[in-house]
């Protein structure tokens, strides 16, 4: 323990002498590893599938308060859910320090617990690497939890592909070593897919399937005609691509929603510029609202959300900060915003008028879920959400002393209304390994094996 | 800190694995040619349509204009380009896409199934089945892009079978049958990718290269007439199909796709200006600055000098009556419709200056000499340049009166940790200081008058200059920015990057680059001669 310490101190000790007191408050105040709270109450909720929701906002920053009292922190926005709150401080995700890339690249690799491939992506500073090198735990859930739903995870963005392309900061999700699954960044592309055939007739429905199949026979068999003859590199490209039919074909079967209760047609309202920042707010709206109706249709049960790229550049032209001469919108790239030392008071300022900002949207998915009455409890109280992001602070890009939010009763696999804090090395591989038990998939370990000691202590009762 | 060696005038560059920081200083023979008697084309990965190649494909093969693509999602990128084979994945989202748009495609066509060039025939008159094999031997091997061979119409026939006794909603059991064929072909790896089987290139392959490297869409009937009659062998007989595809409109939106992803300016659209800084930047600004460096490209290439030095140096912008105001520019002819209008030549240059570009490297309230020199020394040079250290602070100083952004940005050469890397860039982003953070042209900054000295150093093109035109004269002079400038195009062209078997290639592209004046069409042409082109090698 006292080797960790150190080897840490002297680690943040190059990183200059701002970081010097946040430490020290991290290693002096974290005895025990929980803070004690009234007992939360556990819904019964046996009947009614667990979901998972992966919430990411880009380049860290948020700062969680040191009791379940949020007054006046980046959380306040959450107060009304925090009985259904467990708050994660102190987590290292190590495995993100090695590797190539640069740190937002790094810290992508967030849900594999793994470090990146070597490659060619170019990242904010110039840095090249690759993909992530492994499975995300998304998809993990999501092959056990949604076996039998029509679709095995949605991966959706807001405005997640700010560099034009698909690149390693603008993924989260991975179905394995280099095969990011690239986010769903349309409102009205990725309505398409959920929602048009919802509320079709059974006799419809059947033969727009048994057509999809006939076709997707005749595609398969031009593959496995090609693929033969391709070089090694051309024939995995191929055999990938068949994988991704194959999954597609299978899933056709499972039940496209059935409109009642609260499963329905989902409105749209206006077209949207889906590049236009001053959209952002209502771009993620707008994907929050399909994303609970496909939960609420049980077309799907985990979905990863990412709000914008790792790095994320653009501004905040609908938030609005005081600087002392008046409320101003903010202009600014953010990711510059957070390289200013914690001494730049108006940097700092806006970046909490934005982790609040955040904090509202993660509010207003939770009273999406809450909404949704299942049994004696809500959708809300069967699902986790777990905010999430790619480094710890944008002024030193560290992935240590990592804050997690897990949101929802996830279904009772852990008790709620607590912060739970740990000092020393934990890596967050422990935490991912407690989202597959959690979520009732068995594993001991996730990600990297050397960066994985078990499930995290303290989340999940034994 | 040794930031000064990791920076290589080449990348070196072998198996497709570009450049893994940090690269070593490698001395990079000159005189010696590259080229020898042996053919060396470099892998040729297999190639997936882009989503402009989808949609342009779909609007040529069955006149629908409708974007069908523009639901399908970014490509992952390679290399700063969409293209990039190795890069593209495709995930189960992708493939229900790709099923989405067909079947949208399919109802969109079915009461106009004469869109499909050569097809037409009465199913009640003729027969059904006649009527849905003329309809697979018209749309088959154009949406294959090749002749089919009896089985592959034999297996289309099946599904059309399928497809009719299923049936569909609104639709008579033939268009249903029809239906279905279109789906499985626009969802066939025949249809979404460009395959290639052998080391001999067959005509038909050789056309579809062509054809989405100058066109990014299918051939043309003309093109797939020469296929199919075998005239497209030579070097001479590519070329002068070639030439015919470069004198076509859709020439220029290729050209112009390779320009906004090498630089990457319709971000202009992603960024956001104080008012405080900037009063006159307006939400209308963004959109007029994606359009006038697009016009401006197009012009440069397709309409005036058609060079890499007028595409630097050119003394005038495209640009509608407002963005003139904008920039407080002279332009009596301008109105609504993008014109030509001249700039001073002593404070603006061709592409460097323009609008997009300057906004996007800049902060919200002051410029970025950092971002500005990083553009130069990145995309204009292929440098790659080693990433700050991870706990930097940057501190952007902010504009005060009194004090000039040179001044300000100072720190980064007198602090040793960062003086290493800056010295790369600041040289670089200083001449850009007289175009201001939102595009506009200015000579103080604040109350100083601005220094806009320069240098590119570590260059083949050292001393001194000062300003937009000096630095857009610069790098017309210098070997290393034209050989930059040829190597993205070969990115973007062949779908990869570069490795030690493509020095020949690369070495002829230059060449005659130089010999043809350094004309951008000739460029695009020569592009279709090298080895890489004409001669595929099976990989492993």
């Amino acid at each position: 323990m006292s080797t960790r310490l150190t080897r840490r101190l002297l680690l943040r000790g190059a990183s200059g002498a701002a970081l010097a007191l946040p430490l020290m408050e991290s290693v002096g105040c974290t005895s025990s590893g929980e803070i004690a709270q009234a007992p939360a109450t556990r819904k019964q909720a046996l009947t009614f599938p667990k979901r998972i929701i992966f919430f990411y906002t880009p380049n860290g920053n948020l700062v969680l308060p040191n009791t379940m009292d949020f007054a006046g922190s980046h959380l306040e926005p959450l107060m009304p859910f925090r009985d259904k709150m467990v708050l994660i401080k102190g987590l290292d995700m190590r495995a993100h320090d090695e590797g190539p890339g640069e740190p937002h690249q790094q810290g992508m690799a967030l849900l594999t617990g793994k470090k990146l491939n070597n490659g060619a992506q170019v990242g904010g500073d110039g840095t090249v690497s690759g993909w992530a090198s492994g499975i995300s735990v998304d998809q993990v859930i999501g092959g056990e939890l949604g076996k039998n739903t029509r679709f095995k995870s949605l991966n959706v963005g807001v405005q997640s592909t700010q560099y034009g392309g698909t690149e390693v900061r603008t993924v989260l999700s991975y179905s394995g070593s280099d095969l990011p699954i690239a986010n769903e960044t349309s409102p009205y592309a990725l309505y398409n897919r959920l929602f048009s055939q919802l509320g079709a007739d059974l006799g419809t429905i059947n033969r727009e399937r048994n057509r999809r199949h006939s076709v997707l026979a005749f595609v398969k068999n031009r593959f496995n005609a090609i693929t033969p003859k391709l070089s090694a590199g051309d024939r995995q490209k191929l055999e990938q691509h068949l994988t991704s039919i194959n999954e597609v074909d299978q899933r056709l079967d499972n039940p496209a929603g059935l409109p009642g209760g609260f499963c329905g047609q989902p409105q749209l309202g206006t077209t949207l510029n889906l590049t236009d920042p001053a959209n952002y707010g209502a771009i993620g709206t707008l994907q929050m609202d399909l994303v609970s109706m496909a939960l609420a249709c049980d077309l799907t049960r985990v979905v990863t959300l990412q709000w914008s790229a790792s790095t994320n550049n653009r501004p905040y032209p609908f938030l609005n900060y005081d600087d002392g001469t008046g409320l101003k919108p903010i202009a600014d790239d953010e990711h510059i915003l957070g390289h200013q030392p914690d001494t730049d008071v108006h940097a700092w300022g806006k970046l909490a008028v934005i982790r609040k900002w955040y904090m509202r949207q993660l509010a207003y998915l939770m009273g999406k879920l809450e909404a949704v009455k299942e049994g004696e409890g809500t959708m809300l109280d069967n699902t986790a959400i777990v905010w999430c992001s790619e480094i710890t602070s944008g002024n030193t890009h560290s992935h240590h002393d990592a804050p997690f939010l897990l949101c929802g009763g996830a279904g009772g696999a852990w008790r709620t209304n607590r912060l739970l804090e740990f000092p020393g090395d934990v890596p967050h591989n422990n935490l991912l390994v407690s989202l597959l038990n959690g979520m009732g998939v068995s594993a001991t370990s996730f990600g990297e094996p050397s960066h994985c000691t078990g499930p995290l202590s303290g989340l999940i009762d034994s | 800190m040794a930031l000064l060696a990791s920076v290589t005038a080449f990348a070196p560059s072998c198996d497709g694995d570009i450049a893994t920081p940090p690269l070593p200083a490698i001395s990079v023979p000159t005189i010696q040619s590259a080229c020898t008697a042996e053919v060396s084309p470099g892998p040729a990965p297999i190639r997936r349509l882009t989503r402009q190649e989808y949609d342009r494909t779909i609007r040529d093969l069955v006149k629908d204009d409708s974007h069908p693509a523009a639901e399908l999602g970014a490509e992952e990128e390679g290399l700063g380009f969409s293209n990039n084979a190795q890069a593209l994945v495709t995930s189960s989202a992708l493939v229900e896409k790709y099923m989405l748009a067909a079947e949208g495609i399919s109802t969109r066509l079915s009461t106009e199934l004469t869109r499909v060039t050569g097809y037409s025939c009465d199913p009640g008159a003729q027969g059904e089945d006649v009527c849905a094999g003329r309809f697979v031997d018209a749309f088959g091997p154009r949406a294959y892009r090749r002749a089919l061979t009896s089985s592959e119409r034999d297996a289309l026939m099946g599904v059309f079978g399928q497809g009719r006794v299923l049936g569909a909603t609104d639709a008579s059991p033939f268009i249903a049958g029809l239906q279905l064929v279109i789906q499985a072909v626009l969802q066939s790896p025949d249809f979404l990718y460009r395959v290639e089987m052998n080391e001999q290139l067959t005509d038909f392959e050789i056309a579809n290269r062509l054809s989405y490297l100058l066109w990014g869409t299918m051939p043309d009937e003309a093109l797939l007439t020469a296929a199919g009659a075998g005239h497209l062998k030579t070097a001479a007989e590519i070329e002068r199909e070639a030439k015919r595809l470069l004198a076509a409109p859709n020439a220029r939106a290729t050209a112009g796709e390779f320009h906004r992803q090498w630089l990457d300016y319709d971000r202009v659209h992603n960024v956001s200006k104080a008012a405080s800084a900037f009063p006159s930047w307006s939400s209308a600004i963004p959109a007029m600055m994606e359009r006038e460096t697009a016009a401006f490209i197009e012009h440069v290439i397709f309409e005036g000098e058609g060079t890499w030095d007028a595409l630097l140096t050119a003394p005038y912008s495209m640009m509608n009556e407002p963005l003139a105001a904008y920039y407080g520019v002279p332009a009596s002819n301008a109105g609504s419709a993008f014109q030509k209008v001249a700039v001073d030549p002593t404070q603006r240059a061709g592409l460097l200056s323009q609008g997009s570009l300057m906004t996007i490297n800049a902060h919200s309230n002051q410029t970025s000499p950092v971002h500005r020199g990083k553009l130069i020394r990145e995309s204009f040079l292929c440098d790659v340049l080693a990433p700050p250290p991870k706990d930097v602070e940057i501190n952007v100083p902010d504009p005060k009166p009194g004090s000039t952004a040179r001044e300000r940005f100072a720190q980064h050469s007198s602090n040793a940790a960062c003086s290493g890397c800056h010295a790369l860039m600041d040289p670089l982003g200083f001449p850009f200081e007289k175009i201001d953070g939102a595009g506009v042209y200015r000579s103080m900054d604040g109350d100083k008058p601005i220094d806009d000295s320069g240098e590119v150093n570590a260059s083949d093109v050292p001393g001194a200059f000062h300003g937009v035109p000096g630095l857009a004269r610069k790098l017309t002079a210098s070997a290393q920015a034209r050989r930059c400038y040829v190597k993205q195009w070969f990115r973007f062209a062949y779908g990869r990057g570069e490795t030690a078997q493509d020095a020949c290639s690369l070495e002829r592209l230059d060449e005659q680059f130089v010999k043809n004046g350094r004309d951008i069409r000739a460029l695009m042409l020569s592009l279709t001669q090298t080895d890489a082109f004409l001669h595929r090698k099976v990989g492993p």
